[in-house]
């Protein structure tokens, strides 16, 4: 009777491990791609600079691609800050108590933390769809397509509720 | 209960500017008519951002809105056609327009959007610069220019400008902080937003005015069908004050710009023929074919605003 | 729900997720989002991708994390341990010289950083071990590393400086100036402070013998010049681009993208930082810190829509425009406001919400708005050394894990006092703040 059981718990915990180990791995490589947007929205300013001072010339895209870039880049990265515990909180009450009324509490403020989460996922993937279908464009002078802006804010933000999971079950485990 | 409406614009509130003395007087009108409506307004941008206001308004989040109709070309391309270069050129031939088949266009395109048009305004805008005035196209070559839509945008980038994007309410400090050579943006704006502490010389809309553009007062069609008939019509009417209260303050708008930046030494010039004539020509190879080519009914909209006489 | 009841089941709730350990951001946005979808019905979740999106994707917001960037990057450098080195070998003498090098080397790394958690954290790795070693008392370390980090944020370049230029419309390049005299001012309350506390511990001239020190002395002298030849690069630069956004030249976005470009060169020239690891440790740092505050600004505006969307705001400020007190007794409130605030929150979250309600008043009340600026940064730098949230005692936890709350708060506290006597003596000296950008700007 007991074998099964213990069998099922330890794959269970192996699938668990699994998926933390997933998520990490996920979070470090949006990490990367959001260190190389802000890095090219460095750079589209530092060309824009040149352009506009030293040649003289007119400048069209590079505001708006640099605002789009490290925007992108900031919530790409959420994960990724969220599993180094970057964001901030204050754990006073919590360090404070032991035992149920502990874990009961970082629970809780885990569980408000994800559902915001979820929400501002729900909300960003709406809006790519409502972007994409309607061909929605950003209206300034260079006026490329809003969704590809939007996208990393789905992306970044699904991601962080996966991550969020991964930490609440890194906590219980 | 009462019904209680939310305004939501980005001008100055209580200081003078006509779109906010707009809304202000339909919010008295309708308080006095006295049929359980009441109309919140948020001004400055203390609601929604500039930019906001439409989606917001077509999801029925916001009520109502005094909106540069412009500001929403990203979602509908054609919008762009209310702030073209030279399509208007003054506040008269703007009256004939609100009758035209161009405006019944634009505002075929306002209502399957879920929007409703409470009151037409055109504005007439200009140019103002701390470098030099803009008169001819050579004049804008070297500066760096606010535009307040694309198609100005790509006619001033042809002309030789470097574009720098952002809403009238951060022309101020651009050009205090010497981001932004020059700017065009509405005579309401040009004094509400104390452009003239900026700047050396103006270009006043005068007899060739370039620059103008839509800004209606738009209900969210949502918040229009929850309202009863004596709502409703008591809201028209507001409008309809409104609306005449803009076209008899329009003109004198313009006026006032130019007496204010030259009481504050700043030089005020404006377009001859020719100048207007010179951008025209400019403006027809770029934001002009830009626009026919890049929206489906772009060439007969402007067909249709040129047809007016 | 009238607005007033709406206000405080707002801030109650905020508080009690906060309390039970909630990320401040997303305690932020989820009481935020909770309040407009009672208020406004669930439909609202559809639009919140939107209204979270436009807050962030501006071109002003953008300039942050550049500037953190370029801060990351002379942090990453041994710019900190070369700054360090030089002050101490002039400083090092003098009773509590240590010490007063160390606020020392914090304002000249604050003129080098926006941020006042990265000025911490690059002084007080070197720092505070230093003081520690040398004999310092904890609380002495702790504090003046604390209390010399927040002038990140008030000696020029500034995060929150540029937040609030956002927030309330004014002119980024002069918030700036008018912050860099009331910085070296607060400096030097900070330095008579340690000298005084130092006292009152019997002095720490030095732990070493006077022949230890001499010799160590004459060793460092050359290493110290090479120093110092190393740290005026990023000096050159950082002036350069300030110079560029005060004359008008650049936006802060485009100075802040030249300058971390610029850093990030110097750093790999200068230091020969040209492996993968250093870089790593750059970006991983610029990209730690701005993401937490970035989505603090997100949340924190949703938090302020959500505010005026119930009208809270409004009441609130009309509340306040309405009290018929004395312009002096209105600014005392105000201070309080901030201070109370500053406890709870970071300072970019206080900014963005109350900035926008605080300016039409004190502008009503004819109050300089450059003034108020600087008032309100000391406000919210008291707030990142007082519990429960003070993003620079975070820091110092992290860098000296060993070192009892207790103690870094006692010796945090008469830094807090010090600030406290800085802001009175802007109120009686308004001069010292419109002063310079008054010579420089007004040309
Ligand atoms: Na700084
Ligand atoms: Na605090």
């Amino acid at each position: 009777m007991s074998q099964p059981m213990t069998h099922s718990i330890a794959s269970r915990n192996s699938v668990i491990a699994g998926y933390i180990r997933v998520m990490d791995t996920l979070a470090i490589v949006t990490a990367v791609i959001a260190a190389i947007l802000l890095a090219l929205g460095v750079l589209a300013v530092v060309q824009m600079v040149f352009t506009r001072y030293v040649l003289g010339e007119s400048t069209i895209w590079q505001t708006e691609f640099t605002t789009y870039a490290i925007t992108a880049a900031m919530l790409l990265a959420t994960p990724y800050v969220l599993k180094t515990g970057g964001h901030v909180a204050v754990t006073v009450l919590p360090d404070a108590l032991h035992g149920l009324p502990k874990r009961i509490m970082r629970l809780t403020a885990s569980l408000v933390g994800l559902s915001f989460c979820l929400a501002l996922a729900y909300g960003s993937w709406y809006y790519v769809y409502e972007a994409y279908t309607m061909a929605w464009t950003t209206g300034t002078v260079w006026n490329p397509p809003l969704w590809p802006a939007v996208l990393p804010m789905a992306v970044g933000a699904s991601l962080l509720s996966l991550q969020y999971v991964a930490e609440i079950l890194r906590g219980e485990a | 209960a009462d019904t209680t409406l939310r305004v939501s614009h980005q001008f100055p509130g209580g200081k003078g500017d006509v779109r906010d003395e707009m809304v202000q007087l339909m919010a008295r009108e309708v308080k006095a008519a006295d049929v359980g409506l009441e109309l919140q307004i948020y001004p400055g941008q203390s609601l929604f951002k500039a930019k906001e206001q439409w989606g917001a308004l077509v999801r029925g989040r916001l009520d109502m809105t005094s909106l540069p109709l412009d500001y929403a070309s990203g979602r509908h391309p054609e919008f762009s056609a209310t702030l073209m270069p030279g399509l208007v050129r003054s506040h008269e031939r703007a009256q004939r327009l609100n009758d035209s088949k161009f405006m019944d266009m634009i505002k075929t395109v306002i209502n399957d959007a879920g929007v409703r048009v409470l009151a037409d305004a055109w504005l007439a805008g200009g140019f103002a610069s701390n470098a030099q005035c803009v008169t001819s196209p050579d004049t804008v070559q070297g500066q760096t220019m606010r535009a307040a839509g694309p198609a100005f945008d790509e006619m001033l980038a042809v002309a030789g400008a470097s574009i720098a994007s952002m809403p009238s309410s951060e022309i101020y400090t651009a050009m205090q902080t010497g981001v932004l050579d020059g700017a065009n943006t509405s005579s309401g704006s040009f004094v509400s937003y104390r452009i003239y502490e900026q700047v050396t010389c103006l270009t006043a809309p005068g007899e060739n005015a370039l620059w103008f553009m839509y800004e209606p007062i738009l209900i969210s069609e949502q918040s229009w069908s929850k309202l009863n008939e004596v709502q409703q019509s008591a809201l028209m009417a507001a409008a309809e004050k409104a609306e005449t209260y803009f076209a008899k303050e329009a003109a004198g708008l313009d006026q006032k710009m130019a007496d204010v930046f030259a009481e504050n030494g700043v030089e005020v010039v404006s377009m001859s023929p020719e100048d207007y004539q010179a951008w025209l020509d400019i403006a027809k190879k770029s934001s002009y074919k830009t626009f026919a080519e890049n929206v489906p009914n772009g060439q007969a909209l402007i067909d249709a605003a040129l047809a007016v006489e | 729900m009238d607005p007033v009841t709406s206000g405080i089941l707002v801030v109650i709730a905020l508080l009690v997720l906060m309390a039970i350990g909630t990320p401040i951001a997303f305690a932020l946005g989820a009481v935020a989002l909770g309040a407009l979808m009672l208020d406004r019905g669930v439909g609202e979740l559809i639009y919140f991708g939107e209204t979270f999106f436009g807050n962030m994707a501006s071109f002003g917001f953008v300039a942050i994390p550049m500037f953190i960037l370029m801060g990351a990057a002379v942090a990453s450098s041994p710019t900190g341990r070369d700054l360090y080195r030089s002050l101490d070998l002039w400083m090092g003498k003098l009773p509590g010289g240590l010490a007063i090098s160390n606020i020392a080397a914090c304002s000249i790394f604050a003129a080098l950083s926006g941020s006042s958690p990265a000025t911490s954290a690059a002084i007080g790795k070197l720092g505070i071990p230093e003081m520690r070693k040398r004999g310092y008392p904890d609380g002495v370390a702790a504090g003046c590393i604390a209390a010399g980090g927040t002038l990140g944020i008030l000696i020029p370049p500034s995060v929150t400086m540029i937040v609030y230029g956002i927030s309330t419309e004014t002119s980024i390049g002069r918030l700036f100036i008018a912050g860099a005299i009331p910085g070296l001012m607060l400096a030097g309350l900070f330095m008579v402070w340690t000298l005084i506390a130092c006292k009152l511990h019997g002095g720490y001239s030095s732990a070493n013998p006077v022949a230890q020190a001499a010799a160590q002395m004459k060793e460092n002298v050359e290493g110290n010049v090479k120093a110092l030849i190393r740290v005026l690069p990023f000096m050159v630069v950082v002036s350069g681009i300030l110079f560029a956004l005060y004359g008008g030249v650049a936006t802060p976005s485009e100075a802040a993208g030249v300058g971390a470009f610029l850093c990030l060169a110097l750093a790999i020239i200068v230091y020969r930082m040209w492996q993968a690891k250093p870089i790593v440790t750059i970006m991983r740092d610029a990209l730690r810190e701005s993401v937490m505050i970035m989505l603090i600004i997100a949340c924190a505006e949703i938090f302020a829509f959500a505010l005026s969307s119930l009208f809270i705001t409004q009441t609130v400020a009309g509340a306040i425009a309405d009290l018929e007190v004395n312009r002096w007794v209105l600014m005392g409130i105000i201070n309080l406001f901030l201070l109370v605030s500053g406890f709870f929150l970071p300072p970019v979250a206080v900014i963005v919400m109350a900035a926008p309600i605080l300016l039409p008043i004190i502008l009503a009340a004819n109050f300089d708005p450059y003034w108020f600026a600087v008032i309100l940064t000391i406000n919210l730098e008291i707030g990142l050394i007082t519990p429960p949230v003070g993003l620079n005692l975070f820091i110092i936890k992290g860098i000296a894990p060993d070192i009892a709350l207790r103690d870094i708060l006692l010796g945090s506290l008469p830094y807090a006092l010090c600030m406290v006597l800085g802001i009175l003596l802007l109120c009686f000296f308004p001069d010292i703040v419109t002063w310079l950008p008054d010579l420089i700007m007004e040309s």
